[in-house]
C-alpha cells in the first residue's frame, strides 16, 4: 500500500470516527412499527395490478386518439395538395396527361417555333421538345412550368400552362 | 485553492472506539451480503431504520419530515425487495431508495430548512448527561456533533448525501454511485471535496492550531 493511500485511509478513519461519535450521541429516533410498514406495502401491492390495468387502458386510449388525429391531419394534407395542384410536367405519350382536359390559353403569350421574336407583350419560354404533348384542341402544347425565357423563337418549343382549377380531369 | 492541513483527530484514546469505527466503516452488522427478500429486510429493519432515519434527517433537516420519509422508503423497499438484483447489498439499496424519497419530498415541500447546529449540540449535551459520560468524553461528543453538523450544513445536498453515505453509513464508492445515479469518478470527486470542507470546518473550530 502506498504511503499516500495509507495516509488517506487513516484520515478517513478519523473522519468516520467523528460520525460514529455523533451517531452515538444523537438520540435514537422512534422508528415506525414494522407491522404498519408491511401492511402499507401489501396494500400498495394489492392496489398495483388495478392501477397498472388502468394505466394500460389510458395508454391504449391515448394511442388510438393519436392515430385518429394523425389520420385526420394526413387526409387534410392530401386534400389540400390536390386543391393546390399546379401545372404538371408531362412527357409525350405520358398516360398521366389528361388529354381530354380543358387547357387554358397561354399566359404569358407563347411564340411558335420559327416565328419572329416575341413582341413587347410576349414572352418565349424554352422547354425541351420531348415535353411536347397534344392538347384537346389539337394544338401542340407543352404542359410545364416556364423554365426560362428564350431570346429567340427558334430556341424554344411550344408551351402551355394549365390553370390550377382545371388541372384535374 | 489551498487545502487546509490535515490532522488526525485525537479520538483513539477512547477504549473500544477503534472497533466501533471499523464496524461502522464496514457498514455495521448489515455489511454482509444477505439474500434480497422480505425476510432478510425484516431482520435488518430494527438496525437499519435508525441509520436511515439519521441519513434522512441530515438530508432534510427536519425530524418529522425524516420520519415520513423513512416510512415511505421502507414501504417501497418492502414492495420491491424481491426485484433486487443478486449481489446487491440490501442496506445500500435501501439507502438509495431513501435518497430518492428525500429528493421527492424536497421537491414536494420546497427547500427544507437546514439542520440547526445549536439544536444538535443541545441534544448531544442532554443525551451525554443521561449516559453519565465523563466530562472529557462529553466534550469530545459535543465537538463531534458540532463539527459534523456544521460541515454538513455547508455542503450542497448532493455532496452531503455522498459524504454521509461514505463516512456515516459505510457504503463503498460503487454502492454510492448506484444510489446517487452518478459515475464512479464523480462519486470520488464529490466525496473528496466534501471531506475538504469537513477538514476545513474542523480546523476552523480548533482555531487553526496544528
Amino acid at each position: 500500500m502506498s504511503r499516500e493511500r495509507w495516509l488517506d485511509e487513516a484520515l478517513e478513519a478519523s473522519e468516520r470516527a467523528l460520525f460514529v461519535r455523533r451517531a452515538r450521541v444523537l438520540p435514537s429516533p422512534s422508528v415506525p412499527d414494522l407491522g404498519a410498514i408491511l401492511a402499507a406495502a401489501d396494500a400498495r401491492s394489492r392496489r398495483g395490478p388495478g392501477m397498472r390495468a388502468r394505466a394500460g387502458a389510458i395508454a391504449v386510449l391515448s394511442l388510438v386518439t393519436a392515430a385518429a388525429v394523425l389520420c385526420v391531419v394526413a387526409a387534410s394534407a392530401l386534400t389540400t395538395h390536390e386543391r393546390g395542384a399546379r401545372a404538371i410536367l408531362a412527357d409525350e405519350g405520358d398516360a398521366s396527361v389528361p388529354l381530354g382536359a380543358a387547357w387554358t390559353s397561354y399566359e404569358p403569350p407563347i411564340c411558335e417555333p420559327g416565328a419572329e421574336e416575341p413582341g413587347p407583350d410576349e414572352a418565349c419560354v424554352a422547354v425541351p421538345a420531348s415535353l411536347l404533348v397534344a392538347s384537346s384542341d389539337g394544338f401542340s402544347r407543352e404542359c410545364v412550368e416556364p423554365l426560362e425565357q428564350a431570346p429567340h423563337a427558334d430556341d424554344f418549343a411550344l408551351t402551355c400552362r394549365r390553370d390550377p382549377e382545371m388541372s384535374s380531369p | 485553492m489551498t487545502v487546509p492541513p490535515l490532522r488526525v483527530l485525537p479520538l483513539s484514546n477512547e477504549p473500544g472506539l477503534a472497533e466501533a469505527v471499523d464496524a461502522e466503516a464496514d457498514g455495521g452488522s448489515w455489511a454482509a451480503e444477505t439474500p434480497c427478500n422480505r425476510t432478510a429486510l425484516t431482520a435488518l429493519y430494527a438496525e437499519l431504520a435508525p441509520a436511515v432515519h439519521r441519513f434522512l434527517r441530515d438530508l432534510l433537516g427536519d425530524d418529522a419530515l425524516a420520519a415520513d420519509a423513512l416510512q415511505e422508503a421502507f414501504v417501497r423497499a418492502f414492495r420491491r425487495v424481491e426485484t433486487v438484483p443478486r449481489g446487491t447489498r440490501l442496506a445500500a439499496w435501501v439507502f438509495g431508495i431513501a435518497r430518492n424519497v428525500s429528493l421527492e419530498l424536497r421537491r414536494a415541500r420546497g427547500r427544507a430548512r437546514r439542520v440547526l447546529v445549536e439544536e444538535d449540540a443541545r441534544l448531544a449535551c442532554r443525551v451525554a448527561d443521561v449516559r453519565a459520560r465523563s466530562p472529557e468524553k462529553q466534550l469530545l461528543d459535543r465537538e463531534a456533533v458540532f463539527v459534523v453538523t456544521r460541515a454538513l450544513a455547508r455542503l450542497p445536498e448532493d455532496r452531503r448525501a455522498a459524504l454521509l453515505l461514505r463516512l456515516d453509513h459505510g457504503l463503498s464508492y460503487d454502492e454510492i454511485a448506484r444510489a446517487m445515479g452518478w459515475s464512479l469518478s464523480k462519486v470520488k470527486v464529490e466525496i473528496f471535496r466534501a471531506r475538504e470542507v469537513l477538514r476545513a470546518t474542523l480546523d476552523a473550530y480548533r482555531g487553526g492550531v496544528p
